[in-house]
């Protein structure tokens, strides 16, 4: 026989139920816009049946509250971080590659192809009239425009790199931020946990952090049961630990002593365990932002630029196969190897040319570019006009013969000069279609990272609504849930006044 | 599957920011009306612009500059070319007139005048130039074709190697016993002394200039150098008949190389026949000889200039076409003849000669009246000189007619030769004009090709930026359904 004052029990229950569900309501609504809030859900259970001993057996002894959980599918999860990985990868890559093309924008600017082409057109007219001063002069400041041109351009395109090697940094400090509060997290989820319960909010907290960590670099979280409610939970980047349980490593970049590429920008950061572990940065397995920057910052096709120095001194840039040093992803250093690989082509014969011949007056002829500092190797970024040239215009050779009876017309090495322009010595094309391939080659990569990103970022969304709808808050669904539980505590509170009558009844009339 | 309402908004701004991305690339269409604007929206549209921007380029500069230049340089010669031919035939002219008619005195002076001024005008037309560059000196267009000022002639000095063929071999007539004035007053010549004047014919070769220089002297050489005859003599005589049969005299004065009857027969069969020698002192509007000639410029020992002409020749080409050149410059040999210039001093020379034995003879028919020359002795050799100058009017008349009649015939062949000479010139400028035409063509094309590729049809894209904006105005009008209300709004 069940006590008479059950009923009164029961709707307690009841009334501590509603409560508990109202205030979880109220939770989710307050949360209804937090990132990665997953919603709550309160578990209830009918409560143990008490045996009356009667013939009728069991009788309900009211409600339960077994928990306050989240609803959430790690499942999602793991996809969702999979693809913020190779989302944060293109989306600097497109950024920059966007960048890089800005400044190889043939199609918009009047750049180097316009350069190289103006520089031929007063070729050509020097050659109607090679002694004419102010065309020979028109020469000499196209050509001194087309290497100041390249100048900027290459000085441009190492800022870019410089721009994204301060971004490694920045990366990389996050990362250790990141590591660091996962730690922290760590601990503070299994103290509640430990006694029992879920740390709903603070797992949201958790994996909020590791969203942000996987848009960075690619991660693998695992989480294993240590017993009395205890959980382990070891994070890796690139296969390598980063946090595991209440201990993290962090990364640290220190700026390289000697370049990789001979056109690098200085001082670039090279990334390592802080613990003294090697990181690969060039590792195929990387992904991310951090791929990302390493790729435009490092990526070379999967060559090096060295500086070699032949046996009478001089200088010159050649790239050497290697896959250790960078990647084979066409970032920086490689439009910069390229416009390196132009200048240097184009200046060495230009001024083969001019110095196996002579000038008007029967001077030897004097090389058209040279370098800007004493010792380095021709490239974009150090080619300039030979001063003497600049000053006297007319020193610039025209001709084979000192034979004057050939006459101030005659300009054979001009006609040498103008056949340079359509001579296939640039990679077995000429060198208009060369600089052309480059602007190809800039806009094929970018329009490539633009649509990756694009389709990365659109199944970014769809992974993310998979996981709004199993975690998201519905408003609709929590008005509902409002009324529901309002109706249940006035219930609950009406069965308690209903119950109250009956005591009343029973003890204070009844049998009086 | 269970739809939030985050969803739905996350849904409304995707769906609205790739509509808003649409109208974006339209609006930078539709506001720069080409298609892209940066290589990576469609790489291939990016390369094809820059290749047809880059052969629309060559061909403008084909079109506007290199074929304006080559037609400028080529209307200047042709120009120059009719003035010469006009010239020519004047002279031409004057040698029918010549061959024919007979002259008066005073006619005969005008002529030989007239004959020396166009002498000098057909070569001063060799002097145009365009935009400050002589177009009939080869590739040395600072140098002018003949001396331009008489202080700058005068002062040079060449070594000049000239070459003939034995075509260059001709005759002139030579006289013996002219009368000598002098004769009348010397009283040791009777009137039987005063020899009749008689004519012969004499091997020479005439060379480019008169009045050279008798120092240096240096062998003809002929068959390509291998055998050569030495010049002993010289004479300034322009009657002086070679002594020997071998011999080949140098006449400064004239500028001829007189050959004997066995040199004559030598040379006659030899091939390659060279000459060096030595000229100073030349007059304002003689032609240069590195002109024509190989030679040395001596003017200044210390620097000589030596220059060389070569068969190839020396032409100036502009490119007016992909992998098409044309020779913009006619050389002074293939117009203007060095030859035309000694003709037409021979020709004054021949009818010079003539004007001073009627000088000559007016002066004899004066003293015949004269009282210092009524003795009979005096008298008789007057008769007697006046018919020997009788005899060499004849023949010096003759001479002349036959200079004249020959110089039919040579003024015809340099006529031919400027003639031949303005119609390569225009050959070349109606090759201009057909590449000219042919290259409008292709710039037309190229246009049109570019425009194709890289510009977008106004048109379509305001059709399509309607229908974009429609879309758009839809999925903001569907946001705004979505996000306004909830279930609160009924409860």
């Amino acid at each position: 026989m069940a006590s008479t004052f059950l009923g009164l029990t029961i709707s307690y229950t009841g009334l501590q139920a509603a409560q508990a569900s109202i205030n979880t309501t109220a939770h989710n609504v307050s949360n209804v816009g937090t990132t990665g809030y997953s919603r709550q859900k309160v578990s209830l259970e009918a409560d143990k049946a008490l045996n009356t001993g009667s013939n009728y057996g069991t009788i309900g002894s009211g409600v339960v509250v077994t928990g306050v959980e989240q609803i959430r599918d790690s499942y999602y999860d793991v996809k969702f971080r999979n693809n913020e990985t190779n989302d944060g990868e293109y989306e600097v890559k497109e950024n920059y590659m966007t960048q890089l093309e800005d400044y190889l924008n043939e199609f918009k600017l009047d750049g180097f192809t316009v350069e190289y082409e103006n520089f031929y057109k007063s070729i050509g007219e020097l050659k109607k009239t090679p002694t004419e001063e102010s065309v020979q002069n028109s020469v000499i400041n196209n050509a001194l425009s087309l290497t100041q041109y390249f100048n900027t351009l290459s000085t441009n395109l190492t800022n870019v790199q410089k721009d994204s090697n301060e971004e490694i940094k920045n990366q990389v400090g996050e990362i250790n931020t990141i590591s660091q509060n996962i730690a922290s997290l760590n601990k503070q989820i299994n103290y509640i946990e430990a006694n029992k319960g879920s740390a709903n909010d603070l797992r949201d907290q958790r994996n909020n952090l590791l969203d942000q960590l996987s848009k960075i670099v690619n991660i693998d979280t695992t989480e294993t049961d240590m017993g009395n409610g205890l959980k382990s939970c070891v994070v890796k980047i690139n296969g390598q630990t980063l946090v595991d349980t209440y201990d993290y490593n962090t990364l640290t970049t220190t700026a390289r002593t000697e370049k990789v590429n001979a056109s690098d920008a200085d001082g670039l950061y090279n990334v390592s365990w802080s613990n003294g572990l090697e990181f690969n940065e060039y590792s195929t397995s990387l992904n991310g932002s951090l791929k990302g920057l390493i790729d435009i910052r490092d990526g070379n096709n999967g060559s090096v630029e060295t500086v070699t120095t032949d046996a009478s001194g001089n200088k010159s840039l050649e790239l050497v196969n290697d896959s250790n040093q960078n990647t084979a992803y066409k970032g920086v250093p490689h439009y910069i190897s390229k416009l390196n690989e132009f200048i240097d082509t184009f200046t060495s014969a230009v001024n083969e040319i001019l110095t196996s011949g002579k000038t008007v007056k029967g001077e030897a002829g004097i090389p058209l570019f040279t370098v800007k500092y004493d010792k380095t190797a021709i490239s974009a970024l150090s080619v300039t006009v030979n001063t003497a040239l600049i000053k006297d215009p007319s020193k610039i050779a025209t001709t084979t013969t000192t034979d004057p009876s050939q006459g101030v017309g005659y300009c054979d090495l001009v006609d040498k000069l103008i056949a340079l322009k359509s001579d296939k010595r640039y990679e077995g094309g000429t060198g208009t279609y060369f600089l052309e391939s480059i602007v190809a080659e800039a806009g094929i990569d970018s329009k490539k990272a633009t649509s990756f990103l694009k389709n990365y970022t659109n199944i970014r969304s769809t992974i993310n609504n998979q996981r709004l709808s199993v975690m998201g808050v519905d408003q609709d669904e929590e008005g509902m849930d409002i009324l529901k539980f309002q109706q249940a505590y006035n219930l609950s509170s009406k069965m308690m006044s209903v119950m109250n009558e009956i005591y009343n009844k029973l003890i204070n009339e009844t049998g009086l | 599957m269970r739809i939030t309402n985050a969803m739905m908004i996350n849904n409304s701004l995707t769906n609205i920011a790739t509509n808003k991305a649409q109208m974006s690339i339209l609006d930078n269409q539709l506001s720069t009306l080409k298609k892209i604007s940066r290589p990576s929206e469609d790489p291939i549209i990016a390369i094809r612009a820059l290749r047809l921007r880059s052969s629309l380029s060559e061909v403008t500069q084909y079109l506007e500059k290199n074929i304006p230049d080559a037609n400028s340089w080529l209307s200047i010669t042709q120009g120059s070319l009719k003035e010469t031919n006009d010239i020519v035939s004047n002279l031409y002219q004057y040698c029918t007139q010549g061959s024919t008619d007979t002259f008066d005195t005073s006619a005969r002076a005008t002529i030989a005048d007239s004959l020396t001024n166009l002498k000098d005008s057909f070569y001063s037309q060799g002097n145009v130039d365009y935009a400050g560059r002589f177009v009939f000196t080869g590739f040395k267009t600072d140098s002018s074709l003949t001396f331009m000022t008489s202080e700058e002639a005068s002062k040079k000095s060449y070594t000049i190697t000239q070459s003939f063929s034995n075509q260059d071999i001709t005759s002139k007539t030579v006289y013996t016993n002219l009368v000598d004035m002098t004769k009348l007053d010397d009283a040791t010549v009777s009137a039987d002394e005063i020899l009749s004047p008689s004519s012969q014919t004499v091997n020479k070769i005439s060379l480019g200039y008169s009045n050279v220089s008798a120092n240096n002297l240096q062998a003809v050489t002929y068959n390509n150098g291998a055998s050569s005859i030495a010049i002993n003599v010289t004479t300034t005589d322009p009657n002086y008949i070679p002594k020997t049969d071998d011999e080949v005299a140098l006449n400064t004065s004239t500028g001829e190389l007189v050959l004997g009857k066995n040199a004559y027969n030598t040379l006659k069969s030899a091939t390659d026949i060279s000459f060096t020698y030595d000229k100073t002192s030349f007059a304002k509007g003689d032609v240069k000889p590195e002109h024509y000639f190989t030679c040395v410029d001596k003017t200044d020992p210390t620097a000589s200039i030596s220059y060389e002409k070569s068969s190839a020749g020396q032409k100036i080409e502009y490119a007016i076409n992909f992998a098409q050149t044309i020779q913009v410059n006619t050389e002074a040999d293939e117009a203007f003849s060095i030859k035309l210039g000694r003709d037409v001093d021979e020709l004054a020379t021949s009818i010079q000669n003539v004007i001073d034995i009627e000088a000559k003879q007016a002066k004899l028919k004066s003293m015949k009246s004269q009282q210092a020359y009524s003795d009979d002795a005096s008298q008789a050799k007057i008769q007697s000189m006046t018919d020997a100058l009788g005899k060499e009017w004849d023949l010096a008349d003759e001479s002349m007619q036959k200079m004249f009649e020959s110089g039919i015939t040579k003024m015809q062949s340099y006529q031919q030769q400027i003639t031949s000479a303005n119609s390569d010139v225009g050959n070349r400028i109606s090759r201009l004009t057909l590449t000219k035409g042919r290259l409008q063509e292709q710039q037309t094309n190229f246009k049109d090709l570019k425009s194709k590729n890289e510009d977008v049809e106004i048109e379509e894209i305001s059709v399509n930026y309607s229908s974009a904006q429609l879309v758009y105005n839809a999925s903001l009008t569907a946001a705004s359904k979505v996000v306004k209300q909830s279930l609160l709004d009924f409860l």
